[in-house]
Parts: structure tokens; C-alpha cells; sequence
């Protein structure tokens, strides 16, 4: 599902129009941005956790030429599936 | 920091954040993770602009091994979700890094070594961006207090130079001060100085940490020695003057050892003879030297206020003209960016810098680039039509190297 099919459902759930729903998301986005940049993990019971996480510095190869790189550190954001999702999951594949 | 956001925290960040009751917030964030949950675990992805993508993926089945009891199992096929975070947000996350790139090692660097240090530095490393910047603006601060000191002596050392041109030795009093306004008049100097270390990006920070402490000790040198000549200076002119000039002025020469061995507590041999005997002719050389002792001390009194001074003295931000230099990666766009906050601004950067720019494609490295002030050309990185502006002269000067 696209960004914009998404919306339309949450229009309709919600029952506001697409400008409110818009505010809506914005607003939660940017605190979302913000709390991730400061470190700070979001965990949201029964649908996951986002959680910035760090990355050592490490070496690869390029296999094809055999040059040696090296990566620098880095911040990533993470997303661990919580418990209902996992379960979903899970039926949908013992199907 | 590293705090854990629950749902009921979200609902009053965002209630907050909007104005409106926590109930409604609730309302919004339980029907967006319902949503959220109910697609994903259909098996469809969902994309989210400004979050990410959320993507379950199939995993075939595969054959292990049961550690335990070595039985072959099979690990049947199962879905697994992967989350990829959108371009905004991943950038907001690792803004701290964001200014690393990766590098091509050569193949006789031993990464051994490297490896082993970034094991042991994990916990440093993360604070790396926070103590890297105070640490560098030490340096290059030091490296502006160094240049205008040596400038300052340098300015001393031509005023003994001119002093001997007045004849009478009461005129030393006088001349004393003028080395110590002498000296202290370069204080706006470190204005340009400061700018450019400022300005510089990481890669400069780093030769700046390899190269600050032999560079710091090479300009104590130099001070040093200036210092020494202007001692020497000061000494010779006194030894001249004494010779040259008449009783009288010998005379006067004591009262003057003597007045300033009384302001500047330090002169304490000067003070034991700091009876009216010093008028006697056979204490024609002996005043001389004291004086020059007194004279020395006060040159370098002035010179450590020379040093002291710009020290204490902020260089006040003007709109002096900021220069750059190209090196590798960094272009007029990333210069752009960097000064006005758009990339499209690079065409003024090119336009201030005509005569040393053949081809803004291809700026050789080590080009030194004068960045104009942003008001000249209306520069305002918010504004569209400045934007617009700025883009259709791009494309004018693009048109022209095709």
C-alpha cells in the first residue's frame, strides 16, 4: 500500500478531511525525527519499536576489483516487529 | 538521550505538538498503527513517506542443524519484515556521521591496528562529534593568538629603530609607551585569521590536530627570538644614548631608572641604590645598566601584553570576504550549500570568482575562492524566485561550456 491509499483509509477511519489528516501526520513525523535523532527509541506496544542503533566503522572488498574500503561509522534506525505483527506474520506463513 | 518513547508518551508529545486533546492524539495514532498493522500483516508493504517501508519479505525454507542432538531440521519458509527508513528520516538519525564518506584504503594499510582501536574507542566514538568541535576551535584559536603576537613584536622591534632620532634620553619615558600602543594597535588582525579555521571543514580540523602542536612550538620560536632582538635593540640604543649625551642627561637617565624601578616592583636592585647618589659620574655605566635592565623588563612587559591582548580581545565578525579552497569533494555546489543553503547558489560563487575560474566543471584543486557576501547578489535560500533566479544562470553558464 502507497502513501497515498494509506491516508485515504485513515480519512475515512477517522472521519476528517485530508487537511486535518495531513497536520496529523506531519506533526507526528517531525517528533518522530526528532526523538530518533536524539537516540531516543520509540516503541509502540503491539506494532514494534523503532530504535536508532550505531555501526562500527568496518572494511569491505570489493570482490570484483579487490579494492579495500572503509566504511565510517554510522547512525541507522532500526525497526524490531512487535508481538502482533509477529504473530500475524507467522499465521500468514504457516498458510 | 537513548530514552524509551511509549505510546502513551507519543500521544502527549503529539497533543502537544498540534493543540489538541490527548484524546484526539490518541484517537489518530491508534487508528494510524491499526492501519499500519493490519497491511503489513496481510503480507503487503507499506510505504509511508517521511517514516519508510515496511516490506515483509518470504524466506524460503531451509535445512540446519539441531546444535543440541546434530539431527537435520528444516526451517520452514516464513515471512520476515524488513523495515527500510525513508531518505529524511535515516538523514536526521545520523547527522552526527553524516560528514564521513567512504574511503579506498591502500593495499599495504594494515587495518589490524585500525580495527583494534575502533574496538576499544566504541564507547568514545560516540561522543566523537561533540568533543571533536570544542577541541578544534582551541586550535585554531591558538593558531590566531600565535600570528598577531609575532606581528606585535614585529612592530616593537622597528620602534627602537627609530627611537634613537630623539636626542634627549628623557624622551625613553615616551618612547616606552608608544611600544606598548605599538604593539597592541594589530588587535584587529586575528579578524581574518580566526575566519578562515572556522570555516574550514573536518578534513582541515584534522591537520590542524596533526600539525598544531610542532606549528605552536615553531611560533613560540619565532617570538622568542624576536623578543631576544628587541632586548639587543633596546640594550644598544641605551649604551648609545648614554655615551652620546651629556651629564645632564645621565642624570636624568637615574631619575628615570629610578621612577621606574619604583612603578615596577620587579627592578629590586635598582631600589637599594635608590638614593640621590646616583648623580655621582662613576655611576655613569652602572645607571646605564640597571636602566637598560629596567628598559628590558618593561619591553617585555609590553610584549607579554601584546600577547595577553589579543587573547583577551574577541575579534569582533565583520563581513570580511570568506575565502575557500577547493580540494577533493568539495565543489561550488557543496560551497553553496554551505554558505547560502542551496545548492543553485553556486552560480555566484562562480560569478565573484571569474578571473580564477576557467571552467566551473572543473576547478582545479587548491583554487583559493573568495565567497561573496550573500546580500550582494539578494541571496536567501528561502526564498523561490532568488531560487529561480539563481538556477536560470546556472543554466546561462552551463550552456556556455557545452
Amino acid at each position: 500500500m502507497d502513501h497515498k491509499s494509506f491516508l485515504e483509509q485513515l480519512q475515512t477511519r477517522l472521519g476528517k478531511d485530508r487537511g486535518e489528516v495531513d497536520r496529523y501526520m506531519s506533526a507526528f513525523l517531525q517528533i518522530m525525527k526528532e526523538r530518533c535523532a536524539q537516540m531516543d527509541s520509540v516503541s509502540i506496544q503491539g506494532f514494534g519499536a523503532f530504535e536508532p542503533k550505531k555501526k562500527l566503522e568496518r572494511v569491505v572488498v570489493n570482490p570484483a576489483s579487490g579494492k579495500r574500503m572503509l566504511v565510517p561509522p554510522k547512525m541507522i534506525l532500526a525497526f524490531k516487529p512487535g508481538s502482533a505483527i509477529k504473530t500475524k506474520l507467522k499465521m500468514l506463513s504457516s498458510k | 538521550m537513548n530514552e524509551k518513547i511509549s505510546f502513551p508518551d507519543l500521544v502527549s508529545l503529539l497533543a502537544s505538538k498540534m493543540g489538541v486533546t490527548k484524546k484526539e492524539a490518541e484517537a489518530f495514532l491508534k487508528e494510524f498503527f491499526t492501519i499500519s498493522t493490519e497491511v503489513i500483516s496481510s503480507g503487503e508493504e507499506l510505504k509511508i513517506n517521511g517514516l519508510g517501508l515496511f516490506k515483509p519479505i518470504w524466506v524460503e525454507s531451509r535445512s540446519s542443524v539441531n546444535v543440541q542432538t546434530g539431527e537435520p531440521v528444516e526451517i520452514p519458509g516464513h515471512y520476515k519484515l524488513s523495515f527500510v527508513p525513508d531518505k529524511i528520516l535515516r538523514e536526521a538519525v545520523n547527522a552526527p556521521f553524516s560528514s564521513f564518506s567512504v574511503e579506498i584504503l591502500n593495499d599495504h594499510v594494515s587495518t589490524d591496528e585500525m580495527m583494534a582501536v575502533g574496538n576499544d574507542a566504541h564507547e568514545e566514538q560516540e561522543n566523537i562529534p561533540c568533543e571533536e568541535l570544542p577541541s578544534d576551535v582551541s586550535h585554531s584559536e591558538a593558531e590566531a593568538i600565535v600570528n598577531p603576537a609575532a606581528d606585535a613584536v614585529e612592530t616593537g622591534q622597528e620602534q627602537p629603530d627609530a627611537a634613537p632620532n630623539t636626542d634627549k634620553a628623557v624622551s625613553e619615558q615616551t618612547d616606552a609607551e608608544p611600544v606598548v600602543n605599538e604593539t597592541t594597535t594589530p588587535e584587529p588582525q586575528p579578524e581574518p585569521v580566526e575566519n578562515t579555521p572556522d570555516d574550514s571543514t573536518d578534513d582541515e580540523n584534522e591537520i590542524y590536530f596533526q600539525k598544531s602542536t610542532s606549528r605552536r612550538a615553531f611560533w613560540w620560536g619565532v617570538l622568542a627570538s624576536l623578543g631576544a632582538v628587541v632586548l639587543v635593540c633596546m640594550i644598544g640604543y641605551f649604551i648609545w644614548s648614554g655615551k652620546g649625551s651629556d651629564s645632564a642627561n645621565i642624570l636624568k637617565i637615574g631619575e628615570y631608572t629610578l621612577s621606574l624601578s619604583r612603578q615596577s616592583a620587579v627592578g629590586q636592585e635598582v631600589n637599594k641604590s635608590s638614593e640621590p647618589v646616583v648623580l655621582s659620574e662613576q655611576n655613569d655605566t652602572t645607571t646605564v645598566m640597571p636602566t637598560a635592565g629596567a628598559e628590558t623588563l618593561v619591553a617585555e612587559q609590553a610584549s607579554d601584553v601584546a600577547a595577553s591582548q589579543p587573547e583577551a580581545v574577541k575579534p569582533v565578525p565583520t563581513v570580511e570576504p570568506v575565502e575557500e579552497t577547493i580540494r577533493s569533494g568539495v565543489f561550488l555546489t557543496t560551497l553553496a550549500l554551505k554558505h547560502f543553503g542551496h545548492k543553485a547558489f553556486w552560480v555566484y560563487i562562480y560569478e565573484e570568482n571569474k578571473g580564477t575560474i576557467k571552467n566551473p566543471n572543473q576547478i582545479p584543486i587548491g583554487t583559493r575562492l573568495t565567497i561573496p557576501d550573500a546580500a550582494k547578489y539578494g541571496i536567501d535560500a528561502n526564498n523561490k524566485t532568488s531560487v529561480d533566479r539563481a538556477k536560470a544562470l546556472a543554466a546561462q553558464i552551463q550552456s556556455r561550456y557545452e
